[in-house]
């Protein structure tokens, strides 16, 4: 900007015009996703009392880290992977001017929409990278953003979408590395993958996924010599493997020393093989069907993107696509066949990697900008109509798993909570109780804050009473199970300064409450240890609870 | 050829006419003798009146070491994943220059003891691609190493090739012989070959061309070094695997980011006109290589590495290993020491990153491998049996930066060198990156050895034995005339 005195003999001085700084396109999607999700956060918790339980009990792993009545490092548990409750450390202190932040759980709420936000700007990055025409690439990121399924799980406090976008990142790197082979790149992979781990165990499949083309293809672009080719693709995969193996074999260590056991998500009583096998739930979803209907409603073309971008990509020998199909198809692949043996329930979320999946492979199918200019001809047409049909095919995908994810049947998880909220007339009784979630648990905390008792007086297995104690605006009170004198305390309760007992009625998960197994008669009659002083019915779907006071003795 | 004892000692010592307090002739200068001994005596002194406290402190000033040092080791490596930083010249390039254009380049090859090898260096001299009347070749023999001598008049060298007698005089060290050297050379570069090295034979052409590509301030281009005994035994192993990061990573990073760049004992290309103006190679150090770079840094003068490499003898046994390992510890020390003689000064002249990095990459370097062994046996008792008094020493604020060092600092070690291992052409070392931590205990021996030595005879150069790679002479490719 320049701005030429007219006087004669002045010199011509630029004085620049004030502009905004330049926005780039990336930050832009970023902060968008980011408003939105948190806008939708906002409206689920406040306004519609939609909150998971699994997002609360994380953000009750973090609290009981830091306020609890024991606090240390430890009680952020080793039965689920730490890093979603690890990010949330740092915003539990705001919990003195937003006590909402742990009471209704917004702590997740807030890291879940980061994350997502973070996802749809790689998934952003990504077609960049693909270098795809921009109005093709701001449709395939919006239909991506928009899914009602990364809407929700975006918005929900709910760990998928940190492992979405860990899962994205080492697509996208593994991506640059098969396009430069730079090492760089390898150890990025590494790195993003190990912090998948950390929020999901089933970043496993991807990790190996990731190392099977990292061998193969550096086997293959590998010298003459067999034998330096071998151990050069061994190396590789190494650099891209160690970073994993490390998150695996620190967390497993970690668990070994504090809790005695490895790999706690198998093993522990309150992990995923002991709450399948209480609950039931292994017979009725080991049906790959079942699987398949909820894949197909999440993203119906699935096999249509596929095919065209895998089709496309082969032409141009890109081998790019090897690490989007590398990285997510074995998390999918594993969940199904889990599904199929009953090893896991039938929650839709399970297969929410298929939308990335889905997504980039239609960027595939787009191809690359510039390439169809000029071929108006037969192949010209037939190129355009497949970019429009492997768009469309992510586009339906919008109002299917809309549709589905209001349906308990396809939803089990969240089809009631979320039809409450379609439905105009008629509500259901399950309904109705999962718009009432954790009413019950808030009223128990509100009661016996106001009792005003000491520190430690009141005994609950956090497992189920999580939401009790991070209502509670004294979580000092309770003795909980990340407690390092948790058992000492249910063995002699009145000995370790407890006064009062909240149990849940033995039903269902229930029946794994560390008070139940001790005391199986606590609920009905107070095991011969105490007396009953209050009960509390749910009105949600919790569990009801009964509060007894020790007697002497 | 007869000069006085006063010129000869002029000759090797000029350092200490040209910066008298930069020379290792005395461990500590005037400042360092009078602070050691009084942080000596506050030290008892605390250690007695407040005992847990005092600990304390050193584990704290400990865990912030290794936090420092483990920053900074994943900082280079970043840095040199993000770009390679070295300067590459091609062969068509480096044949393309026109001999006419060629600087004369003095090569000097100390030797003491070798009558074994000195056949064989000459052989491989005569490979280097560089014409004859441009080569400034002298072989530095000690007046006494009568053995020597006669085995290198019966190799029978070529004309361009000096024997070159050294006085005697002390400290008997290759830095003293190499300055006694510079006085009689001829050439615009000068570089240093050890006796059994095997450079590129386009090597000198490469740092011409490179020279002509590059700032005016770098005055120093670093080729790199590797072995070529890589796959003798494990010890052999671990040092390529070592030099591989060293020189394929760690090097180009800090040159990259004009940091103070400790020189390799060979392959280093020096303009002789600044050589000579800050004095030379300091005779009284045993790693006269690191202090050079130091002190080039501090001049003011730049150092680049060189994308061409110099093929050593490994030593593959463990005693030489000891001994070599531990002298070039010592001479970190002494290297450190000296530069830290005016602190001030260092930080104007280095700026503070490049003070920071010359204390981690100098000081940490010899340090690190003498306090791992306290730690590892903390760990080790803490593992066995849980004394309290381990927790005493550990509160949380401790606890948790050790244990991240512990576990994620040493998982980042072998990860750099499985790095540097990839990069610099030698993946099959994988099996012995992961043995690294016996290596990591011989590094602790060598440095307590170091230690011993500095406080004994802290000039003493303990010379390593070559030729023990077990092959007889190579056949050396013709050179092109």
């Amino acid at each position: 900007m320049q701005s030429t005195s007219a006087l004669p003999g002045r010199v011509a001085v630029a004085t620049p015009r004030f502009t905004l700084p330049a926005v780039t396109e990336g930050a832009a999607i970023f902060w968008l996703a980011l408003t939105g999700y948190l806008a939708v956060a906002v409206l689920l918790v406040f306004g519609a009392n939609i909150v998971q339980a699994d997002a609360l009990s994380r953000v009750g792993n973090a609290e009981y880290v830091l306020f609890s009545r024991d606090p240390h490092l430890a009680a952020i548990g080793f039965v689920w992977s730490p890093l979603p409750s690890l990010l949330m450390l740092p915003l539990l202190p705001f919990k003195l001017i937003f006590p909402q932040l742990v009471q209704l759980g917004f702590a997740a709420n807030i890291v879940s929409a980061v994350s997502m936000g973070g996802a749809v700007y790689l998934t952003w990055r990504i077609l960049n990278d693909l270098a795809i025409a921009r109005p093709w690439r701001l449709i395939l990121t919006l239909l991506f953003a928009i899914h009602p399924m990364i809407i929700f799980y975006g918005a929900n406090g709910m760990s998928e979408a940190l492992f979405l976008f860990f899962l994205i990142l080492s697509v996208r790197f593994l991506m640059a590395w098969l396009r430069t082979g730079r090492l760089e790149w390898q150890v990025y992979a590494g790195l993003a993958l190990g912090g998948a781990y950390l929020c999901r165990y089933e970043a496993l499949p991807a990790g190996l996924g990731a190392l099977a083309v990292v061998a193969i293809v550096s086997w293959m672009r590998g010298q003459a010599n067999r034998e330096q080719r071998l151990v050069t693709a061994l190396c590789d995969a190494a650099i891209v493997g160690a970073p994993f193996a490390l998150a695996v074999a620190v967390w497993a260590v970690a668990s070994y020393i504090i809790v005695g056991h490895p790999f706690e998500q198998f093993a522990s009583i309150y992990g995923n093989d002991s709450q399948m096998r209480t609950l039931s739930l292994g017979h009725s979803s080991a049906d790959v069907l079942g699987a398949l209907v909820q894949v197909l409603a999440l993203q119906p073309l699935l096999i249509a993107a596929i095919a065209f971008g895998g089709l496309r990509a082969a032409r141009r020998r890109d081998l790019r696509v090897l690490a989007i199909i590398a990285v997510l198809v074995p998390v999918l692949l594993f969940a199904g066949w889990a599904r199929s043996n009953g090893t896991i329930a039938p929650w839709l979320r399970y297969f929410i990697a298929v939308i990335p999946l889905a997504v980039l492979m239609a960027g595939f199918a787009v191809g690359e900008a510039g390439e169809t200019i000029g071929r108006l001809g037969l192949r010209g047409r037939l190129k355009t109509s497949l970019k429009v049909a492997a768009v469309m095919s992510v586009a339906v995908a919008v109002a299917a798993s809309a549709a589905a994810m209001t349906d308990p049947s396809v939803a089990p998880e969240e089809g009631h909570e979320l039809s409450y909220l379609t439905t105009g007339g008629q509500v259901s009784a399950d309904q109705e109780r999962a718009a009432r979630r954790f009413v019950t648990e808030r009223a128990i905390a509100a009661y016996l804050d106001g009792l005003h008792l000491p520190r430690g007086s009141v005994l609950v297995d956090s497992f189920l009473g999580y939401a009790i104690v991070l209502s509670s605006t004294r979580p000092e009170q309770f003795v909980i199970t990340s407690d390092r004198d948790f058992k000492q305390a249910i063995a002699d309760p009145s000995g370790t300064g407890v006064q009062y007992i909240l149990v849940p009625r033995e039903r269902g998960l229930a029946s794994l409450d560390a008070i139940n197994r001790a005391y199986p008669t606590m609920y009905e009659s107070g095991a011969g240890i105490g007396y009953l002083v209050s009960e509390f019915p749910n009105v949600g779907d919790g569990a009801d609870w009964r509060l007894y006071r020790g007697s002497a003795g | 050829m007869m000069v006085s004892h006063r010129v000869r000692e002029r000759r090797t010592r000029r350092l200490s006419y040209v910066e008298p307090d930069l020379v290792a002739s005395r461990l500590l200068n005037r400042g360092q003798s009078t602070v050691l001994p009084v942080l000596a005596i506050i030290v008892g002194c605390t250690l007695v009146a407040a005992p847990l406290q005092t600990v304390l402190a050193f584990n704290a000033l400990a865990t912030g070491l290794y936090v420092l040092a483990f920053i900074y080791g994943i900082y280079l490596v970043q840095r040199s994943l993000a770009q390679p930083g070295m300067i590459r010249v091609g062969d068509a390039l480096a044949r393309a220059l026109a001999d006419a254009d060629l600087p004369i380049c003095t090569i000097l090859v100390p030797a003491y003891r070798e009558p074994e090898v000195i056949a064989r260096v000459i052989r491989s001299l005569e490979s280097l691609e560089y014409p004859r009347d441009r080569l400034d070749i002298k072989i530095l023999l000690e007046e006494d190493d009568h053995v020597t001598i006669e085995a290198a008049r019966r190799a029978r060298p070529e004309p361009h090739i000096e024997l070159l007698e050294i006085p005697l005089g002390l400290p008997r060290t290759k830095p003293r012989a190499c300055n006694y050297a510079l006085r009689f050379a001829r050439g615009e570069l000068v570089t240093i070959f050890d006796v059994e090295d095997r450079p590129d034979p386009l090597q000198i052409r490469r740092a011409v061309a490179a020279f002509q590509r590059v700032d005016r301030s770098v005055v120093c281009l670093q080729a790199k070094l590797s072995y070529y005994n890589a796959r003798q035994n494990l010890i052999t192993r671990w040092l390529t695997v070592e030099y591989a990061s060293w020189f394929s990573m760690l090097l180009p990073a800090l040159a990259a980011q004009g940091l103070p760049v400790p020189l390799g004992g060979t392959s280093m290309y020096l303009k002789r006109t600044v050589l000579e103006a800050i004095g030379g190679w300091d005779a009284f150090n045993v790693t006269e290589d690191a202090d050079l770079g130091i002190r080039l840094h501090r001049m003011g003068y730049r150092t680049a590495v060189l994308d061409s490499t110099t093929y050593e003898e490994a030593t593959s046994d463990f005693v030489n290993w000891i001994k070599q390992r531990s002298r070039w510890y010592k001479g970190y020390m002494q290297t450190w020491l000296v530069h830290s003689r005016h602190p001030r000064r260092l930080w104007q002249e280095l700026g503070p990153t490049g003070f920071l990095s010359f204390h981690l990459t100098i000081g940490a370097t010899p340090l690190v491998p003498l306090i791992n062994p306290i730690f590892w046996l903390l760990t080790l008792l803490w593992t066995v049996g849980h004394f309290p008094f381990i927790e005493i020493l550990f509160p949380p604020w401790l606890y948790y930066p050790g244990l991240l060092c512990m576990v994620f600092g040493n998982f980042m070690i072998i990860y750099a060198n499985i790095l540097g291992a990839r990069m610099g052409g030698y993946p099959d070392l994988l099996g012995a990156v992961l043995l690294a931590p016996i290596y990591w205990i011989m590094m602790s021996i060598a440095a307590l050895k170091a230690l011993f030595q500095l406080i004994r005879v802290p000039n003493f150069w303990e010379k390593t034995t070559h030729g023990l790679d077990g092959q007889p002479s190579p056949e050396v490719s013709l050179a092109v005339d």
